[in-house]
């Protein structure tokens, strides 16, 4: 940001007001929103309810696919939590400063993404009130979990994930929230900040504990992104599942996720950008270099769907090669070519470098590849499931309403604390933008001398 | 922590009931409240009436069971059945090893007996009409002083049953000289057509005794001995044996659908239905050329020349669609056997012309001197079903001759072609008397309705075939306020003041007790301790069985009537029909029968083992024939003719002849019950003209044709099967075998020793990364010998009975949610000559490696030390992991809450736990029977041995075709077999599963 010279530079009161401007009474227009979102909750909740009350039969799965939208949701949603920690902690580390004016954004998306990831494995349980079953404390029922299962590593990934990326996440929330504590007007708001912002003074000796903090967080998040989605991928690559047992599958879920990720990142600081008016913080620059993070991982991604199709014909393994040949040309071929189209051809655009920094094309581009990620979780559990060893057994999948009002729901969730955080708190890290301007009063009394 | 542990360990101390009360008592009182809880949940019936002391309250064990010889009277076979109860309920229906006719197994139609005894649509009081014309309540003194009263009045009576033996017969008859009651046998799936021939060619009416273990070549026109023929489970059983002898043994099986025993012989050729008797011919003629029939008259061996000069094989071969190469092929197998066999039925033998193709069957039989061998004439059973009573019947109804109608075990309104009128007929008689336990057709339009007690709950007695002499005891008391027939009959005559009915018995107990002496002192028996004794014995035996007679043999006496053979091809009728034509072809299944077991759950979700169908009735048409009528699967398919309208689902397969539509009988009910009215399509018997040949005494199956159209609507056809092929992958692995050598190598006895160097090698080879488990004291595995496997389905509901396996009904199964357990895999492999049907019973392999087990987040599955995949139901929360990780698909989850209704519940095992919603269920080989077996082998101080445990699959297999045992065990039958050279597991070598279920390759005998 720095590096661009535009007509005007960006000042230290510029982002401040035009960030903690977004924290201002809300209009009518974040009201509708966010009654749709909540609205959605409902759906998604009553159908969840419906689920309940009838069993496993409300949702769409059946017997050879007893995974099914669900765990789809669930990957997806995992998988976009991920750019999150990429973007904060990775970028941190490998000091890329276009992560500057996305990655509070991104870690938002991160929080909330694991909390609606979350969901999913408990919906998905035959007894979801025996979820606890799952964790290991003495109890007095004397029982403990089986450490082999892979669904048990998922526990901890997860709520790993989600503990140290929600602690980074409000670690750089404060010096911000400070900011806003000496801006608020409102008792509630003088209230909200006061508490969470801890006291923060800006001082000398604050500031120099908390880059510590910050950094050994961001060391600490850094090996999480690799490990969140390969344990999540172990769900699959450990089972014994033509199409799911590859030792390609962490590197390529990784990939994936942070290619879902930053096209959710995408779609996300868009309209943000736009309804507040941060387009000289949120600059085309940015969006230029998500574009070629896009490009890297789609590239990745396609990458590992050809190394799966060499890699069955190259076992020689008649129930791998069965799998592979049914996945384009199967009963689900849709889903296939869908995510072929969305995921490896669509991003070839952004070779074109116009299009990089095209804002409307990039808005429905990364919409596509939010689709196209989901129908590559779709590929890998349906696909897979409906075709396994043995032809007798072969079966498919009945979408029903509760799928979908679930999946929706999801939707609904993420977006509610996407909606109230924006509103509540700074969208934007001041601080940290603020560091890579000039130093306004240095830089005045240069120019005097 | 420390704390924490001192905690669990008292509460273990007082789990073990270290004060108070002790644990044998808790379990005492726990018990004995558990039955109180069992009984009084029956809130639909007296509780008294549940708990039946048949043998006295010393038998009444809480928790243990007792078990009651039987007969099974689902069909006319008179397989002897054993009748587990616990606590006063039936729970569980198996074979009678004892008894002659099927020897241990039963089959699906028999297992699920029970569910028409519990059935909550049975007649639960007697019902009369009033005068709004609705069925009212009303007690059984007012039930029996309305038919004393009608017996006052004039007019003729009859009374209609199915086929009636023993002392049943007996007071039927009496009924008949006291009450001047004309006796109508019915019995759609009667084979009176060949009772017929025999009579013309043999010289005495009946169905010879047909020996399959002592028939190197069967030449089978259709008769599906398999499924439905005379007495399945014992030709399945004698079957088995002759393919288990190593000799080389063909079934050749002309039929123009593939039936289940068209699937399993070792040659199928398709036919054009009514070709047989031309085929018949021809083989006979081409037989005589070579010089067979020495042993005939010269007389008899000029008739049939004479009868033969004419067939010209080509032509023939045209007509049939079989190839000359292949008719002359079979005739050198049946001229090369020692002994052979020649049979006809089922529908493809039921046509205007049946008489001459079973007359044509016998000959056959002469000229290869099988009768004596194969076909005993010692011991025949005589089915009585008469059509032409019947039509006679309806006939002298229609006048309005008759004032009383007694209907007992026979549905005329829904088995007897439509077109006879029956439902017309019925109008006129002054009052119908239905002894139904169901509210079927006949008995909904009936006036009085005296619901009768199921063979569960009554006495009675099965003499079917000479020799065998079937006990029926009642294994429990009634259900609901019923009665048995006899002693209805018996109350009936009392109210009607007939003197000394029934020899003055007071009940039917008595009287089948008094004729039983009479049996006694007619086969002039000597027992020890008198007739007293001899009874206790029959009893507990299940009946008395004569010792198979070494003495004289029935002489052959040919009538002159046995050359009246028509050799053109049958005639078709096709009134009322405007092109697109089709041949229907209905045919008995072992799912519904002639319709009398279409509502009973178990059996309308036991997939057809061809079609893997459930819950449907369903039309099979080729591939070509559904091109011309622009169908496809899952259509809905219109068949009209002048006799009436169908519509079924269309089932496409390469399966059935050119222009043939094959539906099973028994379906699509108005009456009878909730299950069997939710298949909706018409019942197929409605198509048939009322009688095609005055001379044949059975209803012609096979002569109709009617109008084919695509019909409205989408019925969504369900078939469970996700593949009709196996793709290539080897699972249900078989040989087609050309040479007896290879024949030789298969026995399996024979190779169990010459190859069991070959099988112990094959077991050091397992590569593992871990430690391979241990099993100290048992590890139970099972055989399944897929040669021997018929696909018959009989495991299947076993498993259900056993295992309190939920029914999910259409919908779910629709959804791919059914809940069976035990599945049998239906594959079609190979085209012409490689052709090959597999059917392969697939439950839990008990991986030794097995990949549900470390998936599991909670233990709720895990391998125990018998080496048994454990599940702990109450310890699962539904992560379905396990069955993803499945290889072998045979987990099942519960999808829903399942209910059952108030009274099939109990039929419930109590030795098993019902599961609840979201949870994974599975099969452990009946790990129930296993603790019952080890129990019972600790008692006796020794360990386990084989026969000791059977898992219901096992124990209802009809063929032994699954073998049960400890592999720890060098010498158990299981341990043998698995050390078969045509031993292999499924998958193993792929995935390293170290499955506990040992597979044998099926072979089939091909040119």
């Amino acid at each position: 940001m720095a590096s661009t010279a535009k007509e005007k530079e960006l000042t230290y009161k510029e982002v401040s007001d035009s960030v903690l401007k977004m924290l201002e009474v809300p209009t009518g227009g974040w009201y509708v929103q966010l009654l749709i979102c909540v609205s959605l909750v409902l759906v998604g909740a009553s159908c969840w309810t419906y689920q309940i009350l009838t069993g496993m039969s409300a949702s769409g799965k059946s017997h050879p696919i007893s995974w099914g939208c669900y765990i789809t949701n669930f990957v997806f949603w995992v998988g976009i939590a991920h750019s999150g920690t990429l973007i904060s902690a990775v970028l941190l580390l490998f000091r890329a400063r276009f992560r500057m004016s996305i990655y509070r954004l991104a870690e938002a998306m991160t929080v909330f993404a694991v909390m609606t990831a979350g969901l999913f494995p408990l919906i998905h349980l035959g007894r979801p009130w025996f979820f606890y079953w799952l964790m290991p404390y003495p109890n007095q029922r004397t029982l403990w979990p089986n450490f082999r299962s892979p669904l048990l590593w998922d526990v901890f990934a997860v709520s790993t994930y989600f503990t140290i990326s929600a602690v980074f996440f409000f670690v750089g929330l404060v010096p911000d929230i400070a900011a806003a504590r000496d801006r608020a007007k409102t008792f509630f708001r003088k209230m909200l900040y006061g508490i969470t912002s801890l006291g923060w003074t800006g001082s000398n000796s604050q500031w120099k504990h908390y880059m510590a903090a910050y950094l050994l967080f961001a060391a600490f998040a850094t090996p999480l992104v690799v490990s969140v989605h390969s344990v999540v991928s172990w769900d699959f690559a450990m089972s014994i599942v033509p199409g799911w047992h590859a030792t390609i599958f962490p590197p390529y879920f990784v990939a994936g996720a942070i290619f879902s990720g930053v096209a959710m990142v995408i779609t996300l600081a868009i309209p943000l950008r736009k309804v507040f008016k941060l387009e000289r913080i949120i600059t085309t620059e940015h969006f230029d270099a998500m574009s070629k993070l896009i490009m890297f991982t789609s590239g990745i991604v396609t990458y590992a769907y050809i190394t799966e199709f060499y890699v069955a014909w190259f076992s020689n393994n008649s129930f791998e090669r069965f799998q592979f040949w049914f996945r384009p040309f199967g009963d689900f071929w849709v889903a296939f070519w869908g995510m072929t189209f969305c995921n490896c051809i669509a991003p070839l655009s952004l070779w074109y470098k116009p299009l990089r920094t095209n804002i409307a094309f990039l808005f429905v581009l990364s919409i596509i590849i939010n689709i196209g990620m989901w129908l590559e979780r779709f590929n890998i559990i349906f696909t897979s499931l409906a075709r396994e060893y043995i032809p007798s057994a072969w079966g498919g999948y009945n979408f029903s309403w509760i799928d979908v009002g679930i999946t929706i729901g999801a939707f609904g969730w993420f977006g509610m604390w996407m909606t109230l955080f924006v509103k509540f708190f700074p969208a934007v890290a001041i601080s940290e933008i603020k560091e890579i301007l000039p130093y306004p009063l240095r830089d005045k009394h240069a120019l005097h001398h | 922590m420390s704390n924490e542990l001192v905690k669990i360990g008292s509460k273990r101390e007082l789990q073990n009931g270290s004060n108070g009360l002790s644990r044998r008592q808790f379990l005492k009182i726990a018990g004995a409240g558990s039955t109180a809880l069992g009984v009084a949940a029956c809130t639909d019936s007296p509780s008294q009436k549940v708990l039946p002391y048949v043998k006295g309250e010393d038998q009444q064990i809480p928790g243990v069971s007792t078990w009651f010889s039987s007969t099974c009277m689902e069909c006319t076979a008179g397989c002897g059945i054993l009748v587990r109860t616990r606590e006063g309920r039936a729970v569980k229906l198996e074979g009678n090893p004892d008894n002659p006719i099927n020897r241990g197994g039963l089959c699906a139609l028999g297992q699920s007996a029970l569910q028409a005894h519990y059935d909550p649509d049975r007649i639960r009081e007697p019902l009369a009409r009033d005068s709004a014309g609705m069925l009212k309540p009303i007690s059984w003194e007012d039930a029996y002083a309305k038919v004393a009263e009608a017996l006052k009045a004039k007019g003729k009576r009859a009374i209609i049953t199915g086929e009636v033996s023993g002392a049943e017969e007996e007071l039927i008859a009496e009924l008949g000289t006291a009450m001047q009651f004309e006796h109508v046998v019915y019995d759609v799936s009667q084979p009176v057509a060949l009772a017929q021939a025999s009579e013309a060619a043999y010289g005495s009416y009946g169905i010879p005794e047909y020996r399959f273990d002592r028939a190197e070549v069967v030449l089978n026109f259709g008769a599906d001995f398999f499924e439905t023929w005379i007495s399945p489970c014992g030709y399945a059983r004698d079957w088995a044996a002759m393919r288990r002898s190593g000799k080389v043994h063909r079934v050749i099986h002309v039929e123009p659908r593939l039936s289940l025993t068209g699937a399993n012989a070792d040659l199928w050729l398709p036919s054009q239905p009514g070709s047989e008797i031309a085929l018949g011919l021809a083989v006979m003629k081409r037989l005589l050329e070579k010089g067979r029939g020495a042993n005939l008259s010269s007389d008899v061996r000029a008739k049939l020349a004479e009868l033969t000069r004419s067939v010209d094989l080509d032509k023939v071969s045209a007509e049939c669609g079989v190839s000359r190469e292949k008719i002359l092929l079979a005739v050198d197998y049946l001229d090369q056997a020692k002994t052979s066999l020649v049979i006809a039925g089922g529908t493809a033998a039921s046509t205007d012309n049946a008489l001459s193709l079973q007359l044509v069957c016998a000959f056959l039989n002469m000229l290869l001197e099988n009768v004596g061998e194969s076909v005993l004439l010692e011991n025949m059973r005589k089915p009585r079903s008469s059509l032409s009573k019947v039509a006679t019947l309806i006939a002298g109804m229609k006048k309005g001759e008759y004032g009383v109608l007694f209907l007992r075990g026979v549905n005329p309104a829904y088995a007897l072609p439509s077109s006879l009128e029956y439902n017309y007929a019925r109008k006129t008689v002054g009052l119908t008397v239905s002894f139904a336990t169901h509210l079927d057709e006949s008995a909904a339009a009936a006036d009085l309705i005296l619901p009768a007690s199921t063979s569960l709950e009554s006495w009675g007695d099965a003499r079917l075939v000479p020799g065998v002499y079937s006990l029926i005891q009642p294994a429990m008391g009634t259900i609901f306020n019923t009665r048995t027939f006899g002693d209805a009959v018996i109350e009936i005559a009392r109210k009607a003041e007939i003197k000394n009915f029934g020899g003055g018995k007071k009940d039917f107990a008595e009287y089948l007790k008094a004729s039983w002496e009479k049996l006694y002192s007619n086969l002039g028996l000597n027992a020890a301790g008198g007739f007293n004794s001899f009874w206790l014995r029959s009893v507990e035996r299940g009946g008395y069985f004569k010792e198979a007679a070494s003495g004289e043999r029935v002489k052959v006496k040919v009538s002159a009537d046995a050359f009246q053979i028509r050799t053109e091809a049958p005639a078709f009728d096709h009134k009322g029909t405007d092109g697109n034509l089709v041949t229907v072809y209905p045919y008995l299944s072992v799912k519904s029968f002639d319709g009398r077991s279409a509502n009973r759950p178990w059996l309308q979700e036991l997939p057809d083992p061809i079609t893997q169908v459930v819950w449907d009735s369903w039309a099979e048409l080729n591939s070509a024939t559904a091109k011309e009528l622009g169908v496809v699967q899952g259509d809905m398919l219109q068949l009209r003719n002048y006799y009436g309208e169908v519509n079924v689902p269309a089932y496409v397969t390469d399966y059935v002849a050119d222009g043939v539509v094959a539906i099973p009988i028994g379906q699509g009910h108005t009456a009878y019950g909730r299950y069997a009215k939710q298949i909706a399509g018409g019942n197929v018997l409605e198509l048939l003209p009322p009688r095609s040949s005055s001379e044949i005494e059975a209803v012609s199956l096979l002569s109709a044709r009617a109008q084919a159209t695509r019909g409205r609507g989408n019925p969504k056809l369900v078939n469970v099967d996700g593949s009709r092929t196996q793709t290539g992958r080897d699972l249900a692995m078989y040989d087609l075998v050309s040479t007896s050598a290879a024949a030789a190598a298969a026995s399996t006895e024979h190779a169990a020793e010459q190859h069991g160097e070959h099988g112990a090698e094959h077991e050091h080879k397992i590569k593992q990364m871990y430690e391979q488990r241990e099993h100290p004291l048992y590890k139970w595995g099972l055989a399944v010998d897929l040669a021997t496997c018929t696909g018959c389905s009989a495991c299947v509901v076993a498993c259900y009975a056993e295992n309190n396996i939920s029914v999910v009904g259409k919908k779910a199964c629709y959804e791919g949610r059914e809940m069976s357990w035990l599945r049998i895999d239906r594959y079609f492999d190979g085209g012409g000559e490689e052709f090959h049907v597999s059917f392969m019973p697939m439950m839990c392999q008990q991986c030794g490696n097995a990949p549900c087990e470390p998936v599991c987040p909670v233990y709720a599955t895990y391998h125990n030390e018998e080496g048994l995949n454990a599940m702990i139901y109450n310890r699962c929360v539904g992560t379905r992991y396990c069955s993803n990780n499945c290889s072998y698909k045979v987990r099942r989850f519960n999808w829903y809450e399942y209910d059952i209704p108030e009274t099939l519940a109990l039929q419930l095992n109590p030795d098993v736990v019902r599961r609840t919603g979201g949870i994974m269920e599975k099969c452990t080989f009946c790990v129930q029977r296993i603790t019952e077996g080890k129990d019972r082998a600790k008692d006796l101080g020794r360990k386990v041995q084989d026969g000791d445990i059977q898992p219901a699959c096992v124990q209802g297999c009809p063929t032994q075709a699954l073998a049960f045992g400890d592999l720890n065990d060098p010498n158990s039958k299981v341990s043998r077999l698995g050390k078969d050279n045509r031993a292999y597991k499924v998958l193993d070598h792929h995935i390293n599963t170290q499955p506990s279920i040992t597979y044998l390759r099926d072979f089939k005998y091909r040119a």
